[in-house]
């Protein structure tokens, strides 16, 4: 059953020198609920402004966007950004931080049992939970930003290219927590990657954008079993559909 | 680093000292840092300088929190609502470019020769700097971060004392550090341009007219710790208040 469903999807920006630059073009896509959707595509391409519409940041200039057949605007979604800095309030520590997601004011127990439970590099974030986000590298800043992402209880959780800036060791640590909540939680996830590998690691369904104009170039879906594991990026099943990811890839000019 | 600032200090009193006690210039009307130094110990030792410090240290922290007070919400909401902030900006720049001093004479007939006016320049002097680095502070804050509270659920005076407030404070800051400036650099001009009354800047002005050379240095030089003190407090305070800025 179709949760996420979007149609005709067309935006538009100003150029600096006249006219308009289509970005996105009668774009069509649709995710089912509980869903793990990765989408890939070339530099440009629009993924981050197709993110930032579906969270209601923009307004597109044509189209409908609906999830169970009612407008985005009623739906609570989350974005996460690909900055941290962008997402974090420096005058916060990490528990406050996250609290100002939760609407009551005794939610620390819940708060604490979701910060213990996310490990980086043989520690709890809950360990962290005082410092504030100068005083924490990007990828603990990211994480703080995803556990307020969790606990927010969005019906849709978007995010746009979280990882990039981490090393890739720190990067797969995060795959896989992010792969353990929404195990638990089961919300529909629509992920921007820029990563093949990743894409596919996390993925139910790896949709392939075109350049832009940007239209939906191919779906993809992936058939490794779950609770996905590192060593899983090494089988045959994964680098088919690896190749499959990227040959579509290569084919767009 | 601090003790070779004192250094430096200490060098320039020596070398003045010198040149005074050697005769090398005429000492009309410059006068020896021994001079000036006494002068001060026998100011505080009678205590006739602490009501002038006190009046105009209180002229200026009034005149510093009115701005504060009117300035902060003023310039977050021009900020904040920037199709306001468009056709008020021009205003804002008007009366900030205005020389402050020049609405003294006005203000008097206003507010009498008391206190009242000399408040009233300083303080309008230290809202519009308030108020215009609230305006930047706020105006700088990313579209995204303000969608992103509003989605958190975020609304009216939350969203201006648990966000729009504490991202500007930065910038804020900068402007309260320069208000309290302005504030006590108008509060002393007014006080020389009256005279007679109390008041630091009162009584350099006596000093000149009574030819007291030393005292007007040791006036100079108190007005200048004050000054001093002021600003440095204020950098103490902003290292805590504002404890994520320069991280």
């Amino acid at each position: 059953m179709t949760f996420l469903q979007i149609r005709n999807l067309v935006k538009e920006f100003q150029r600096v020198e006249g006219g308009q630059l289509r970005v996105l073009d009668n774009l069509d896509l649709d995710i089912r609920k509980g869903e793990f959707v990765t989408i890939f595509g070339p530099n440009g391409c629009g993924k981050t402004t197709l993110l930032k519409i579906i969270s209601g940041f923009e307004k597109p200039n044509d189209g409908t966007i609906t999830i169970r057949n009612s407008p985005i605007e009623r739906t609570k979604s989350y974005l996460v950004l690909q900055s941290p800095d962008d997402s974090v309030f420096n005058w916060m520590n990490t528990i406050q931080n996250i609290a100002i997601a939760l609407p009551n004011k005794d939610k620390e127990q819940e708060i604490s049992n979701l910060l213990e439970k996310i490990q980086v590099g043989g520690k709890t974030l809950l360990e962290f939970g005082s410092y504030y986000p100068y005083q924490l590298s990007g990828s603990l800043k990211q994480l703080m930003v995803i556990a307020r992402a969790i606990l927010f209880n969005p019906d849709l959780l978007l995010l746009d290219e979280p990882f990039s800036s981490l090393d890739f060791k720190t990067a797969m640590q995060m795959e896989d927590n992010l792969l353990q909540v929404w195990k638990k939680t089961k919300k529909t996830v629509l992920f921007v990657s820029h990563n093949v590998d990743e894409a596919v690691y996390l993925a139910d369904k790896v949709v392939v954008l075109s350049n832009q104009p940007t239209k939906v170039k191919k779906e993809i879906t992936v058939n490794l079993f779950r609770p996905r594991k590192q060593g899983m990026k090494l089988t045959a099943e994964f680098q088919k559909t690896k190749g499959k990811v990227l040959n579509c890839f290569s084919e767009i000019q | 680093m601090k003790y070779r600032g004192v250094l430096l200090i200490a060098v320039i009193t020596v070398v003045w000292q010198a040149i005074v006690s050697t005769n090398l210039v005429s000492t009309t009307f410059i006068a020896a840092p021994i001079e000036i130094f006494f002068c001060l110990v026998n100011m505080f030792a009678k205590g006739s300088i602490w009501s002038d410090i006190s009046a105009t240290f209180w002229r200026t922290l009034i005149a510093f929190l009115i701005s504060a007070a009117i300035g902060t919400p003023l310039g977050i909401a021009v900020g904040y609502i920037r199709k306001v902030g468009y056709s008020i900006e021009l205003l804002l720049d008007f009366l900030r470019s205005l020389p402050a001093i020049a609405l003294f004479p006005l203000f008097i007939l206003f507010f009498g020769i008391g206190d009242e006016s000399k408040i009233a320049v300083a303080a309008f002097m230290g809202t519009l700097v308030i108020t215009v680095a609230a305006m930047q502070g706020t105006k700088q804050i990313k579209k995204t971060r303000l969608q992103l509270v509003k989605k958190l659920g975020l609304k009216g005076g939350k969203i201006f004392f648990r966000f729009l407030l504490p991202e500007s404070l930065p910038m804020i800051f900068s402007g309260y550090r320069l208000a309290v400036s302005f504030c006590l650099i108008l509060i002393i001009v007014t006080e020389i341009s009256l005279g007679g009354q109390q008041g630091l800047g009162a009584r350099l002005i006596d000093a000149q007219m009574l030819y007291n050379i030393a005292e007007l240095y040791a006036l100079i030089i108190i007005m200048g710790i004050i000054g001093y003190l002021l600003n440095n407090s204020f950098i103490q305070l902003e290292k805590r208040v504002v404890h994520w800025r320069g991280n």
